[in-house]
């Protein structure tokens, strides 16, 4: 005879211990690969020349702010301007004829620290990147940019017909 | 004649269930910048699961847990290295730019009470939960060229 034992109510309970604090974590790790690089922007989109005496030059300022970091080692860096658009017009200014005329577009320059600007005047070509200034390894700008100028000066020959003239030149920042 | 043998018993299974997270970042993620002294930027996808109780919330912070390395580059401690969080699937995402610490951590989001992990109804419908943050770190052009790590730690937490 089969025997039925009831067995009374089980009661499972399970009570974790209270916590009072949880607590998980996950760990990233950031990298950056820091490069040479460098930028440049003209202050004043266009630089008028000018003159204050009868057939003295016509001269002007362009003001540059760069940023430019250079590698340490055998880093360098350099800012250059080419005439990248000559003077329109007949019988005007011309930077491609400059050689020819002795008519010469040329420039000084000034550069903040660490760069060093051009040395003494500088004839402005339609043909070749001519230095405004360079840098050396390890080489830092400013947080917010440092600055360079340029200081035109453009022959004022009797020659001219009257008029506006005007020519495009492209400034190049590099480093490496 | 045979007798049928029955039986039944009753079995009460009583869970507490406590309140519980878990979080996963990726392992490494690398900054880059697309300009010239724009920021370097990278995005973590961080996933995690929650469970807060009725009474209490819990959240997610984060903080460096070591600077840049080697010295000398990027520092978290001259506040170099910033973020932002995008939504959260669960719970309240940081706003605006927080600043990372090495002392200190700071809000990634915070979970309401009574917050849970997938399944729906009164938990989120997404499992796991997750929630991006773009961090920024600021490319001075004083850093010295080279590569630099940094650690940063995720903090669940349950208070």
């Amino acid at each position: 005879m089969n025997k039925i034992r009831a067995l009374p109510f089980l009661s499972l309970t399970l009570l974790l211990p209270a916590a009072a604090f949880s607590q998980s974590s996950a760990t990233t790790t950031l990298a950056v690969s820091v490069a040479a690089e460098a930028t440049l922007s003209v202050s004043n989109s266009s630089t008028s020349l000018t003159t204050s005496s009868i057939f003295g030059n016509y001269t002007g300022a362009t003001n540059l702010t760069w940023k430019i970091r250079t590698s340490a080692g055998n880093g360098t860096g350099s800012i250059t301007a080419k005439v990248t658009t000559d003077f329109n017009g007949i019988n005007g200014p011309s930077v491609a004829n400059s050689a020819v005329t002795g008519d010469t577009l040329s420039y000084t320059c000034a550069a903040d620290s660490p760069a060093t600007a051009c040395s003494g005047a500088q004839t402005a070509s339609t043909t070749a990147a001519t230095s405004v200034a360079s840098f050396g390894a390890a080489a830092s700008s400013k947080k917010a940019g440092s600055s360079a100028t340029v200081n035109w000066s453009l022959v004022d020959d009797p020659a001219y017909a009257p008029g506006s003239y005007a020519a495009t030149v492209t400034f190049t920042i590099s480093a490496s | 004649m045979a007798i049928a043998a029955a039986a039944s018993v009753n079995q009460h299974v009583v869970v507490t269930l406590m309140p519980a997270g878990k979080i996963s970042a990726p392992a490494a993620v690398t900054l880059t910048n697309t300009s010239s002294f724009g920021s370097y930027s990278g995005t973590v996808q961080l996933q995690y699961n929650a469970r807060t109780s009725p009474g209490t919330t819990g959240g997610i912070n984060i903080q460096a847990a070591s600077d840049f390395s080697p010295p000398g580059g990027p520092a978290v401690a001259r506040g170099a290295l910033t973020y932002n969080c995008g939504a959260a699937t669960l719970g309240s995402a940081c706003t605006g730019v927080q600043t990372l610490s090495l002392s200190a951590a700071a809000p990634v989001l915070s979970l309401p009470a009574a917050a849970c992990t997938g399944g729906g109804g009164q938990c989120s419908s997404t499992d796991p939960n997750t929630v991006s943050l773009a961090f920024f770190l600021d490319d001075d052009p004083v850093l010295p060229t080279g590569g630099y790590r940094a650690q940063i730690t995720f903090i669940y937490s349950n208070p």
